[in-house]
């Protein structure tokens, strides 16, 4: 298992944890544990009540928990079997899921002017799965073609 | 690799194409309503005012001295959070004296259900019981377009707010009001509301539900205390 690999799935893992924690406090209807205390980065009940934190019926955070949950299963399935279907796999959620988070984060800067620690924490989680994706994806090509 | 090239290709595509949605906001909401199954019996509100307090679209004296105006979507949990946990505080501690009326705003925008909800409340407006419509709303909340807010459960919410029902029937089947709705929602873009509750006390405008002593010395302030 590469080094790419383990921060893939690590990094996985605790988006997995990130989102269902924000999706569970959105369905109980309770605030984040997100407050002044987080400084710049206490806005989540701000970003939580806006209207950009669900596409219709569906909360952002659902589709979090179901993003990371196949970033996680397609880097623990390519580390163990190499198939490239795993990688294609994890490659294609972890750049759809980095352009989701970069367009989040332009919205939390431009149009809600509130930043909320445990969304961004959870951007840079698939920010960096993302990164793995594409550095596993390049050490194979070149080892296909040395 | 030709597998690997065409799924960063698509991944990206797709992202993409998941913020222009997200942008253009809320494309699912015009899906039907399901029902949620099982008997139905209305929790009472968690706030009752006293005589008098409860009236228009706000509960407090109309000549208070400070106006809290909340904009919410009634399936909005944290904007039942607000309704039924920080108005009841701000009610024992503001309006029971006459300093502070709250008047509440509809920014409907979550789903069908927070617009058929919103027309429930007006339709109850119209016999001049909103708040005791309001306040029901908000405490049989039940999850996000799940069918809390389905047309046979709203009419049992309203019968228990105590509205004449063949008035109300008539007023929800009033495209004229649903027209409010969507025109008070356009409203609250206009002003420069993203999400909810928004509170509009003065000049200060937050989302969001503020640190109660926050709140407390805001009002405090334009209390002049």
């Amino acid at each position: 298992m590469s080094r790419a690999h383990r921060i893939g799935i690590t990094v996985s893992a605790i988006g997995v944890a990130i989102s269902t924690y924000l999706l569970s406090i959105r369905i109980a209807g309770i605030p984040a544990i997100c407050g002044p205390a987080l400084g710049p980065f206490g806005g989540c009940a701000k970003v939580e009540a806006s209207v950009w934190s669900s596409i219709g019926p569906i909360p952002v955070a659902a589709i979090g928990v179901v993003g990371s949950i196949i970033l996680l299963a397609a880097s623990i399935t390519h580390a163990r079997t190499t198939r490239e279907e795993a990688l294609a796999i994890w490659l294609f959620a972890g750049l759809a899921g980095a352009a989701v988070e970069v367009g989040l984060i332009l919205i939390q800067a431009l149009v809600i002017e509130a930043w909320c620690g445990w969304c961004l924490l959870y951007g840079t989680t698939v920010l960096t799965s993302a990164a793995a994706a594409i550095s596993v994806s390049l050490a194979q090509a070149r080892s296909t073609r040395a | 690799m030709g597998l690997i090239r065409r799924a960063a290709l698509s991944g990206i595509v797709v992202g993409v194409v998941g913020v222009i949605i997200l942008l253009l906001a809320n494309p699912f909401e015009s899906k039907p309503t399901p029902s949620m199954g099982g008997a139905f019996t209305p929790l009472p509100p968690t706030l009752v005012p006293a005589e008098g307090l409860a009236t228009g679209h706000g509960i407090g004296k109309a000549d208070a001295p400070v106006v809290l105006t909340v904009w919410t979507d009634y399936q909005c949990p944290i904007c039942g959070a607000w309704a039924n946990g920080s108005e009841p505080a701000l009610y024992e501690r503001y309006i029971t004296d006459g300093s502070l009326r709250i008047e509440h705003r509809h920014y409907s925008f979550i789903g069908e259900e927070s617009f058929t909800a919103a027309v429930g409340a007006e339709c109850a407006a119209q016999q001049d019981l909103f708040w005791a419509m309001h306040s029901r709303i908000f405490a049989n909340q039940n999850g996000e377009n799940k069918g809390a807010f389905s047309a046979e459960r709203l009419r049992k919410i309203a019968e228990s707010a105590g509205v004449d029902l063949a008035a109300w029937d008539t007023c929800i089947a009033d495209p004229t009001v649903r027209a409010k709705i969507e025109a008070d929602a356009e409203e609250a873009k206009t002003l420069g509301i993203t999400g909810t509750p928004t509170l509009i006390l003065g000049d200060w405008m937050d989302s969001g539900i503020p640190a109660a002593d926050d709140l407390y010395a805001r009002i405090d302030a334009a209390l002049g205390k």
